[in-house]
């Protein structure tokens, strides 16, 4: 029997990269595929032309051993090619049924919608999948995990027996996680086809039966996860070997660098949504706080560096009490703050990497004096900071946005750290970095700590928050639900305190 | 960091093959033992026999304590770059290697093969007898293909009939491909080979001259190698060698660890080193005429002396020559794209000035070719009308420096540069105005009231210029000009303030503030208003003192109305320069500019600089209105002359928010609208053709993807983002 899928030398060049280099690729019946490969290395790029968003340079697609030609989202339909992409493509205001029918509505009389009809075909699909939903709930009201299922009945309501789902664990909880990949394999076991994309090796060696490594928009092998060790494929992502586990001796904390008193914050719509926080963070130690997304994080860190004000609470950096100061003297009382949004809020990207190295220091000597910028010693930094941080950068001047992400993210790194700071803010340090990126910057971050710094980790990223923190502190709905010491938490307990399990006996109960 | 030169170990790891290949690997071996004796240094070798490798056998080097390492060929590079990172207290030398940027431990030993090449194909050409000769390439990777370029231009130099046929062995190794080779080119009629493969060209030119063709070695003295000093069959038939010295290059970096000199990137050796060169000639010394002999010496001169220059690229890419290909690899589109739009419009405007000629169309009753010939006619005098009204007319500017030179007197050459000078005049206000808006661009700020702005700068002005009196113009004038600046600063600051604070867009405030400034104008100048002047019936302030007004260029001819202004707007094209790029507060301004989260975020006052900017914006465009009332109208009269609002839009867009740009759009606006008026009068082409030209560049500057449509051009890789302005509220 022919394969379900097979991509043959697919090519497609984008002006200055080759996104994807000659890719063969099959897909069997009733297989889990994973695609792996760091950010940039032409997964989405070969996905989108299987969906028919791009159209290959060179190479052909075989669906049942059948040339397709995919030319947009409607011919991938018909041949039962299904998506659910990153970001979800649902109408927040609309219900799940009206969503799931949008585009394919079922009509009765000639001109009404027949909600009838297909909100019972959704609840068909849900069963016989094991996907749990609501067909009449509004989409905005339902958790992220919840709205995924929706995308995914609204593949298997057009039909879909091949479905791509492109970073589908990003957003979820590893409650959450765990229960995708239970759908997932329902979903194989009733003769439907996956193609998981993914940079995350764990879920990888869980749920893929195949797997392939895509590096520079080349396929470097194809393996199983009986055949390979998390190791391997790390190496094979990134050509070389990489430590996954983050190195690090036991924390040394000394005085309190951070403290926070009874932090109430308000969001940009006037919902509270850090309620009343209280923590403390000492030189020496890693603090990390773990927490699904959209839980306060954000607002909390804000509020922090002086970018959104505080309602109610105090914040003392350094015995200070900073509460509403202006970012700038936050920052000048030693602290360094890497955005979560690294190009919305870290860098100008338009700017040159030296400009961008010197974006919280360029009023100060030796950069400046008397308002006049010394462009000499600026540059000269840069370069000292571009060899000593490593950052991939034809010069100094060329603008951060032609960089890399990884390399993006070390130029943030390298301005921060290499000022005299006591207090590290570092908010998703690592998001969509690849693998070497990683490893490099959690080095750096440890390094820090040992000199000294007090860290205060923000991450939903519950390894990296697990393998860097001397101390957890989860994070869920606005509060500071428990504070663990790192060595004793176990991932599930974290996982369960993320998703709002409260007590300790709840956990534990729910353990047991 | 170098290892300091008395701890020196030093490595080497062969390209795949053997240290007594007879080639490359051998040669950089010699260069290394050679070092190694002089300086005392203890060495390890590692001969790899399989690409992959390199980076264990480089590995086992540092294990051992290498602190300097050798490796030969391009394809060992990737593996040293990785592990030069990790190491990065070893020193690395790559033979064929361009090393990456930020590698300061690495450096690459890089010849210029093409030269050796160049002079290899120049021999070649003049020894050939059937106009055909072969050339053997190993892999194709730089080194190779910078040989086959040079030697394809040498050839070309010395024998333009003469064509190359060539053949890849796809290895260095493989002696069996390379006699393969040799006998396909000998095959297709080359009568003299050039290999450059390894041991599989050593095959190539030994299988070739045994069936009697001349050959040319390369990296050594093939003689001396692979002909055994004479003593392989055929040696009287290798030419010489195009030798690329590897031992002296290995021998020279290591000389200079030694001596703690060497330094990250790349060394390069040429003829002027003696890195590259032709050797001997040995046995086919006598075969080569003393003419060849002689234009060999020219062309090495040549090459020496950059005379001649070999026309290959670093990566062995052709090198096209002269002033279009130069022009080519400098960032061209930047600047043509403006060219190219007013190029467009031109001709656009070209149709519409035919179009709307009565006389195109009747002349289109008498035939095609009549019509079209009128077309052509009403199209050229339009033009050069356009041209003589805004440079003067060439002609009579001669015959005015003529009589000047002859009798001294000026009045006709000034007559004949009048149109000139109005041009400069008429582009002063556009200078400061086009900078104000593309100030407030640079900030992310849409400064759409520069006309507002202008109106109060002129208010304040003509208040200063009358009301003052007896006081020297030293101090009258700067004031004047000083009141222009600070009442369109405080206007604009307005709206500034108004978006700091509340987030409300500026488009809008300023909007509105223009009108509120139109109807303070005429509050303040009506007839028996505050600023009236006494006893007019006519809504107009009174006459300036003459202490304020703005020295002309031209004292005793003052129809030419051309005076200082433009000098102070020169002036403000440099301040506003340097401000931006040079000074903290531009920094600031650029940084909130391009994103004002991420510069809130690095401490920068997002608000401060938009009311910071929005005020020096307005102050730019007060001094416009200044320089017309002080330096123009000396007056103000209610129905003030304007326009600029837009146009100054125009302008920063024109000049991509650049001072220099906006200064050479403000000239083109300045030309175009001085020469319009002549337009008009000479040509009965209506003065408003010269606002749909303005509008057409505007449109075709906006929309550069029609530009590059229309004349096929490829979009840049990245476009540098041009960030204009933004949405409402607070950021």
């Amino acid at each position: 029997m022919p394969p379900v899928l097979e991509l043959r030398g697919i090519t497609k060049a984008f002006p200055g990269v080759l996104a994807n280099d000659h890719i063969d690729l099959t897909l069997e019946e009733r297989e889990i595929h994973a695609l792996l490969g760091e950010n940039g290395a032409g997964k989405t790029t070969l996905m989108n032309i299987l969906y028919g968003l791009y159209t290959p340079d060179e190479g052909e697609i075989y669906v049942r051993g059948r040339k397709a030609e995919i030319h947009d989202p409607n011919d991938a339909i018909a041949q039962g090619i299904g998506m659910v992409h990153q970001h979800f493509m649902l109408v927040p205001v609309l219900t799940v049924t009206e969503n799931v029918m949008l585009g394919v509505e079922s009509v009765k009389n000639g001109i009404f919608l027949d909600r009838t009809s297909a909100a019972q075909r959704i609840r068909r699909i849900s069963e016989q999948y094991g996907l749990e939903v609501d067909p009449d709930a509004y989409v905005k009201a339902l958790p992220v995990g919840v709205q995924q299922r929706v995308e995914i009945i609204k593949l298997l309501y057009r039909e879909a027996d091949i479905l791509i789902l492109d970073e589908p664990t990003a957003v979820l909880t590893p409650q959450e996680v765990e229960e995708l990949f239970k759908v997932v394999r329902s979903l194989v076991a009733q003769g439907k086809s996956v193609i998981f994309i993914t940079h995350k090796l764990k879920e990888v060696m869980a749920i893929a039966d195949r797997i392939t490594v895509l590096r520079n928009g080349r396929v470097v092998g194809t393996t199983s996860p009986a055949e390979t060790t998390e190791e391997r494929l790390a190496a094979m992502m990134v050509g070389r070997k990489v430590l996954l586990e983050v190195e690090k001796g036991p924390a040394r904390p000394a005085e309190t660098v951070l403290k926070v008193e009874g932090l109430k914050v308000m969001d940009d719509r006037g919902n509270l949504t850090v309620r009343g926080v209280s923590f403390e963070v000492r030189a020496g130690e890693v603090l990390g706080v773990a927490g699904v997304q959209g839980n306060g994080q954000t607002e909390l860190v804000q509020a922090l560096t002086g970018l959104r004000p505080v309602l109610e609470g105090r914040v003392h950096i350094l015995g200070a009490d900073l509460t509403n100061a202006p970012p700038r003297r936050v920052l000048e009382r030693g602290v360094a703050h890497v955005p979560e949004d690294r190009q919305r809020d870290g860098l100008v990207l338009s700017l040159p990497v030296a400009d961008n190295l010197v974006l919280n220091t360029y009023y100060l000597p030796p950069f400046a004096q008397l308002g006049t910028l010394d462009q000499e010693t600026i540059l000269a930094t840069a370069e000292q900071r571009v060899r000593e941080f490593d950052i991939r950068t034809p010069s100094v001047m060329t603008s951060v946005s032609s960089l890399s992400g990884g390399n993006q993210q070390k130029v943030i790194v390298a301005r921060e750290f290499s000022r005299p700071i006591r207090l590290l803010i570092a908010s998703q340090p690592t998001r969509g970095l690849d693998v070497g990126s990683i490893e490099y910057i959690h080095r750096r971050i440890v390094e820090k700590r040992d000199e000294g710094c007090a860290v205060l980790l923000v991450s939903p990223e519950l390894d990296e928050v697990m393998g860097l923190s001397d101390r957890i502190a989860v994070m869920y709905e606005g509060e500071i639900v428990d504070i663990l010491p790192a060595d004793q938490a176990t991932k599930e307990e974290v996982g369960l305190l993320m998703a709002g399990v409260r007590r300790k006996e709840d956990v534990s109960a729910t353990i047991a | 960091m170098q290892p300091s030169p008395d701890e020196l170990r030093v490595g080497l790891v062969t390209d795949v093959g053997r240290i007594d290949d007879g080639t490359f690997n051998q040669y950089a071996y010699e260069g290394m033992a050679r070092a190694a004796q002089e300086h005392g240094l203890e060495a390890e070798v590692i001969q790899t026999r399989a690409s992959a490798e390199y980076e264990g056998n480089i590995r086992r080097l540092i294990e051992q304590g290498c602190t300097l390492i050798v490796t030969i060929g391009s394809a060992t590079g990737p593996a040293v770059e990785r592990l030069a990172m990790r190491h990065p207290s070893v020193h690395f030398i790559v033979v064929d290697h361009e090393p990456l940027p930020e590698s300061h431990n690495v450096t690459g030993l890089v010849f210029a093969e093409d030269q050796a090449g160049f002079l290899a194909g120049a021999l070649a050409g003049l020894m050939t007898e059937r106009g055909t000769v072969g050339f053997v390439g190993g892999v194709d990777v730089p080194p190779v293909r910078k040989f086959m370029g040079g030697f394809e231009h040498g050839l070309a130099l010395t024998n333009r009939r003469a064509r190359v046929v060539q053949a890849y062995t796809d290895s260095f190794t493989d002696p069996k491909a390379g006699e393969e080779a040799a006998g396909k080119l000998v095959e297709q009629g080359a009568d003299v080979v050039f290999a450059a493969a390894g041991a599989s060209g050593s095959a190539a030119i030994r299988a070739a001259a045994r069936q009697g063709v001349w050959v040319v070695g390369v990296d050594q003295d093939e003689w001396v190698t692979t002909f055994e000093d004479g003593r392989v069959p055929g040696a009287e038939r290798l030419l010489t060698s195009a030798v690329k010295r590897v031992d002296q290059a290995v021998y020279t970096a290591i000389t200079q660890a030694v001596q703690g000199k060497l330094r990250g990137g790349v060394l390069r050796f040429d003829l002027t080193d003696g890195g590259v060169g032709l050797a001997s000639y040995h046995a086919a010394d006598a075969a080569i005429p003393s003419e060849v002999r002689g234009k060999i010496l020219e062309v090495t001169e040549g090459l020496r002396t950059g005379r001649i220059r070999t026309r290959v690229g670093p990566r062995g890419e052709d090198l096209l020559e002269g002033f279009l290909p130069r022009l080519m690899a400098w960032n061209w589109q930047a600047a043509l794209m403006p060219l190219l739009a007013i190029f467009t419009a031109l001709i656009i405007g070209a149709i519409f000035i035919a179009a709307f000629d009565p006389e195109v169309w009747a002349a289109f009753g008498g035939g095609l070719k009549a019509g079209l010939a009128t077309a052509w006619q009403s199209i050229a005098q339009a033009y050069t009308a356009l041209f003589e009204g805004s440079f003067g007319s060439p002609a009579r500017i001669i015959e005015g420096f003529r009589l000047y030179f002859q009798t001294e007197d000026a009045t006709e050459l000034l007559r004949a540069v009048y149109p000139l000078t109005e041009s400069l005049r008429i582009a002063t206000p556009y200078i400061f105005a086009g900078l104000a808006v593309a100030l407030g661009f640079r900030c992310g700020l849409f400064n759409i009231g520069a006309e507002g702005q202008y109106f109060v700068g002129g208010l304040a002005s003509v208040y200063v210029g009358y009301s003052l009196k007896g006081v020297p113009w030293f101090i009258h004038l700067p004031l004047a000009l000083g009141a222009g600046m600070a009442g369109g600063a405080f206007w604009s600051a307005i709206a500034g303030f108004l978006k700091a604070k509340t987030g409300a867009h500026e488009v809008i405030n300023t909007i509105m503030l223009n009108y509120i400034a139109y109807r303070l104008a005429d509050y303040l100048l009506q007839v028996g208003g505050p600023m009236a002047r006494p006893g007019d019936f006519r809504p107009v302030s009174p006459e300036i003192e003459t202490t304020a007004y703005l020295p002309q260029f031209f004292p005793n001819d003052p129809s030419i109305r051309i005076n200082a202004g433009l000098l102070v707007a020169l002036a403000a094209v440099g301040v506003i320069h340097w401000l931006l790029f040079k000074t903290t507060v531009g920094f600031e301004i650029r940084a909130v500019g391009a994103n004002p989260r991420a510069a809130r975020t690095a401490g920068i006052s997002v608000a401060r600089n938009f009311i910071l900017a929005m005020a020096i914006s307005g102050g730019l465009a007060g001094l416009a209105g200044a320089h017309d009332i002080l330096g123009v109208i000396h007056f103000m009269p209610n129905a003030f002359f304007s326009g600029y609002g837009f146009d100054s839009i125009a302008l920063a867009l024109l000049g991509k928010s650049h001072p220099v740009g906006v200064l050479l759009a403000a000239l083109l606006f300045g030309f175009l609208r001085a020469g319009a008026q002549r337009m008009q009068g000479w040509a009965h082409v209506p003065i408003d053709i010269i606002s749909v030209l303005q509008g057409l560049i505007i449109i075709f500057v906006a929309a550069p993807e029609v530009v590059r449509l229309l004349y096929r051009l490829r979009a840049p890789k990245v476009e540098a983002e041009a960030i204009f302005t933004r949405g409402w509220g607070r950021i």
